[in-house]
């Protein structure tokens, strides 16, 4: 897999682990991702809502209009079935990959 | 929180809706995607949910000591210029459903008549037809003449599991879905209706299932947990090849309402909760509050669902109560020795209209006009 394509399965695999317990929105995802990174990681507007949308597309996640009591609405994304079975995937995947480069990287003792 | 972008001003383009509150991110937004020509409804939909998010991190930023000036640059640096949103939704929104309203009214003739009533249903355009598997249907069945049924060979999905299939003549299995290439859906999961009637009459498939995710609580036997599960027909594990390493496998009366409910344990959850007692088959657990026969446990290459795959448990489908619609299941078939791809999307094709005709349609939505 090529470094563009990690970089696209490493944020798939951010949104689709956020949304695994319960469906958030958009800006909640934004913030969790900034905040559990620290502030390495960050999903600004023009990329988050393409991503999503993406997601959406494929069938690994479904966004609701949400209504609560004296709020506006806001579109809340759940993971799906299918998303679920892609998450589970990306996340051996991004494993396997974090260990061979750790493998690769880590001091040599002489 | 994100950097300060202290040296960009707010754009020449940028307004504000009341000149002591919030800037006029409607506008920003609706400017940077206007290009992209997308139907109203979904252009609505997009601005309406970006706009919030630029309303909640200026706010944000206000409540954490920026003025209002800052809040305002910080918050469209996040747009990041002008042709980044732009080109992420352009390449989004082509492989989008499109607001299939805009077909029915240039069908003409015939179609267009016959299309008519259901088309004043479905005003709601793009995110109706996204909320109401019902309309998606009565769309894709009734607009398509060139519809087609498609299957996918299942390397596929392979090729997302990132590992083998460990069943006998793989080759032969092919995931399927439906495709409305006259809305541009390439994508349709299958539904009940689909499945009862390639079951029923296909001549291409030697065997197929239907299953969907579902998690599951597990209670009264040590602690409660929530676990991974899978709702199958039991032409699951027939069309995978899969056996039983300990009981039996599904069969087709588990298949039937009202039959005893059973279950089905993974290896892994077998030995995990269980400690590997091969004398589990015949007792009971209970899944989501009610009490489940163990039938059988699945052998440990079973790899379908997961590594978390806890258990599976019969879907139990009521032909009877089954109406068109409901794409929300997947579904797996086995060619025919010697059946191509091909031959199999001809014959599901020539089931479609069979379909229509043996279902009926949710409530709210003609039969006539199917």
């Amino acid at each position: 897999m090529s470094g563009i394509e990690w970089k696209k399965v490493s944020g798939e695999l951010l949104i689709l682990s956020l949304v695994e317990a319960r469906p958030r929105h958009g800006y909640e995802l934004s913030q969790l991702i900034e905040q559990r990174s620290g502030g390495a990681v960050r999903f600004y507007v023009a990329s988050l809502y393409p991503l999503l949308y993406r997601l959406e597309n494929r069938g690994w996640i479904q966004g609701r209009w949400v209504e609560k009591n004296g709020q506006r609405r806001r579109r809340y994304y759940r993971l799906t079935a299918q998303g679920r079975r892609v998450l589970a995937a990306q996340r051996r995947g991004w494993q396997v990959f974090v260990e061979a480069i750790n493998r690769i990287t880590e001091v040599e003792h002489a | 929180m994100p950097e300060k972008n202290r040296s960009q001003e707010p754009e020449a383009g940028s307004q504000k809706t009341d000149s002591s509150t919030t800037p006029d991110w409607r506008h920003e937004i609706g400017r940077r995607i206007a290009p992209l020509k997308l139907a109203p409804a979904r252009e609505a939909e997009i601005v309406e949910e970006l706009v919030q998010h630029l309303e909640d991190r200026y706010r944000e930023l206000v409540s954490s000591g920026e003025t209002e000036e800052e809040a305002l640059g910080v918050a469209l640096a996040e747009l990041k210029g002008e042709g980044l949103l732009e080109r992420g939704l352009r390449r989004v929104e082509k492989d989008a459903p499109r607001e299939a309203v805009v077909l029915g009214a240039d069908g003409g003739g015939g179609k267009r008549l016959l299309l008519a009533s259901v088309w004043q249903d479905v005003r709601y355009g793009l995110r109706e037809l996204r909320r109401n598997p019902g309309f998606t249907l009565i769309a894709t069945f009734t607009l398509a003449l060139g519809i087609g049924a498609t299957a996918a060979i299942f390397s596929v999905v392979d090729g997302v599991l990132l590992k083998p299939l460990p069943y006998p003549h793989s080759e032969q299995l092919v995931a399927t879905w439906l495709t409305a290439p006259g809305l541009n859906i390439k994508d349709l999961n299958p539904s009940p209706f689909i499945y009862f009637t390639l079951r029923d009459q296909n001549r291409r498939f030697e065997d197929l299932g239907l299953y969907t995710g579902v998690s599951r609580n597990i209670t009264g036997h040590g602690e409660p947990e929530h676990v991974a599960g899978l709702d199958v027909t039991s032409g699951l594990l027939r069309t995978l090849g899969v056996r039983a390493m300990l009981g039996r496998p599904f069969t087709e009366s588990d298949d039937e309402p009202g039959s005893p409910d059973t279950v089905m344990l993974t290896y892994g959850y077998w030995r995990r909760r269980f400690g590997g007692d091969r004398a589990v088959v015949g007792k009971t657990i209970i899944v989501d509050g009610s009490l489940r026969q163990i039938v059988g446990v699945l052998p440990q290459n079973f790899s379908f669902g997961g590594p978390d795959l806890a258990l599976i448990v019969p879907l139990q489908l009521d032909r009877a109560k089954t109406l068109l619609g409901n794409f929300s299941f997947d579904g797996i078939a086995r060619l025919k020795p010697g059946v191509t791809i091909a031959e199999a999307d001809a014959d599901v094709a020539r089931l479609v209209p069979v379909m229509l005709r043996s279902f009926a349609p949710p409530p709210g939505v003609h039969h006539q006009n199917v």
